[in-house]
């Protein structure tokens, strides 16, 4: 009797200690179904496939760069600029003053003669007008640079291939180059000749100034956003350009 | 005394005139001094004063032996019953869980080949799309060449028609200034050096923005 006591509760403590193993539940109904696993992987996203914005390799800010070359009274010069609207360029002053005429070249060779220009006495600003439709724009920006933020610059520079170079804003500062009176951006990237009118971006890619000069030591200035909307907004302060080449 | 200390291997000799106790344990125990005790248990005073008095039936199970012997018999049957039981639902369980687990087997193989075929897959298209951007990159940079070659072309065409123009002008001015030169009776020689000045300036400047164009192809 004593035993058959002990071996009771040696069974309960046993079963205590241990659950009876039930069934297998059924596999669920989301099983993958291998005989139609899709075999198309998924793209993983790749940076370098993520920077190009466009089908033919090039960015928007380079579809919508322009080299420009103008003969003016005594000489050739070269810039750039970028394209505002289908038939507006946006440049520099320097690039365009006194031009009999304006040719201008976009990223992939296509020419456009200019019809008429008009220019800013208070910065150094232009605008180009075109009779063929341009197919790109550059959207303005609505902000201006914070520091430190990298900033692109697309152009032409020395009239060569097109470039974008890549550098931090620093600061504004008084315009000491040019013969402007509005204040101009100064960042820290270096361009050159040629690079006359190209238009500053935002990391958004938009324009937020325009490049006109360098010191040559790894430092530019550019016309600030907000002279560039003052330039677009008032049609009072687009002075006609005639060359004048007595 | 002690009981343990008289063997109770005689116990025939010494029943007639001792009566036999039997103690809970089972074994016989003799006594001399002290009367029997009273058993309240009438099976066993029965058992030892019978008067037939037949022998060692002392030794032999009690009754009460055969019922627990029987309640172990019912005990170990349950348990048997209960054992299989358990041994055969225990069986049945692990049919099911082999049976799911070959068949989740024969899924994960399958995933895994198709894994195998998704990544060979991934690796091809990632060397196809890396093929694809070095080729989009070479036929971008070469648009861009070829659109710079063409533009810089352009500008020279533009400046060799401007030299060409000029040099025509230069021309044509030496022609007029020796048609002048051929009359002289009709101008002053003053305005006729002046001229030829004037002529020479141009013509030399035309000349120098020609050298100067090809000093610029050399340095280029």
């Amino acid at each position: 009797m004593r035993r058959l006591l002990l071996l009771v509760p040696a069974a309960v403590a046993l079963a205590g200690c241990s659950v009876l193993p039930q069934s297998p539940p059924p596999l669920p109904s989301t099983a993958p179904d291998t005989a139609n696993t899709s075999t198309t992987p998924t793209p993983s996203a790749s940076p370098s496939v993520a920077a190009v914005t466009v089908a033919d390799g090039f960015t928007d800010q380079e579809h919508a760069a322009l080299r420009i070359r103008a003969r003016t009274c005594d000489e050739f010069t070269v810039g750039s600029g970028f394209m505002l609207d289908a038939h507006t360029v946006v440049t520099n002053r320097h690039v365009v003053e006194d031009a009999q005429n304006i040719t201008l070249t976009t990223y992939d060779g296509e020419q456009y003669e200019g019809t008429s220009s008009v220019m800013a006495d208070f910065a150094d600003l232009a605008l180009v007008t075109v009779d063929e439709p341009l197919e790109f724009a550059a959207p303005i920006g609505s902000a201006e640079p914070a520091p430190d933020d990298e900033l692109d610059v697309v152009g032409y520079p020395l009239g060569g291939p097109l470039e974008t170079r890549t550098g931090p804003y620093v600061k504004r500062v008084p315009d000491t180059i040019g013969q402007g009176r509005d204040d101009v951006d100064l960042i820290k990237v270096e361009a050159e000749h040629g690079n006359s009118g190209s238009a500053v971006y935002d990391p958004n890619g938009q324009v937020v100034g325009v490049l006109y000069a360098t010191d040559k030591k790894g430092e530019s200035f550019a016309v600030t956003l907000q002279s560039l909307n003052t330039f677009l907004s008032d049609t009072s302060l687009q002075l006609p350009n005639d060359a004048d080449c007595g | 005394m002690s009981t343990n200390d008289e063997p109770t291997s005689r116990p025939s000799d010494r029943e007639t005139r001792f009566p036999v106790v039997a103690p809970k344990s089972g074994l016989p125990v003799f006594s001399s001094t002290s009367p029997p005790p009273v058993r309240s248990d009438p099976p066993h005073t029965t058992a030892a004063s019978s008067a037939d008095a037949s022998p060692p039936t002392a030794f032999s199970p009690p009754p009460v032996k055969k019922s627990h012997a029987r309640g172990w018999v019912v005990v170990l049957a349950v348990v048997c019953a209960g054992l299989a039981t358990l041994a055969a639902y225990l069986w049945v369980i692990n049919e099911q869980w082999q049976d799911q687990n070959d068949e989740l087997r024969t899924q994960v193989a399958s995933l895994n080949a198709d894994v195998a075929e998704n990544n060979a897959q991934i690796q091809g298209l990632q060397a196809e799309l890396t093929n694809a951007q070095e080729n989009l990159e070479g036929a971008t940079g070469k648009v861009t060449d070829l659109a710079d070659s063409s533009a810089n072309a352009k500008d020279q065409a533009a400046f060799l028609t401007e030299l060409a123009d000029s040099f025509q002008q230069c021309a044509e001015a030496q022609a007029s200034h020796i048609s002048h030169l051929e009359n002289a009776s009709r101008y002053t020689a003053s305005s006729l050096a002046a001229e030829g000045r004037d002529v020479s300036n141009y013509c030399s400047d035309v000349e120098q923005s020609y050298l100067d164009y090809q000093a610029s192809l050399k340095s280029s």
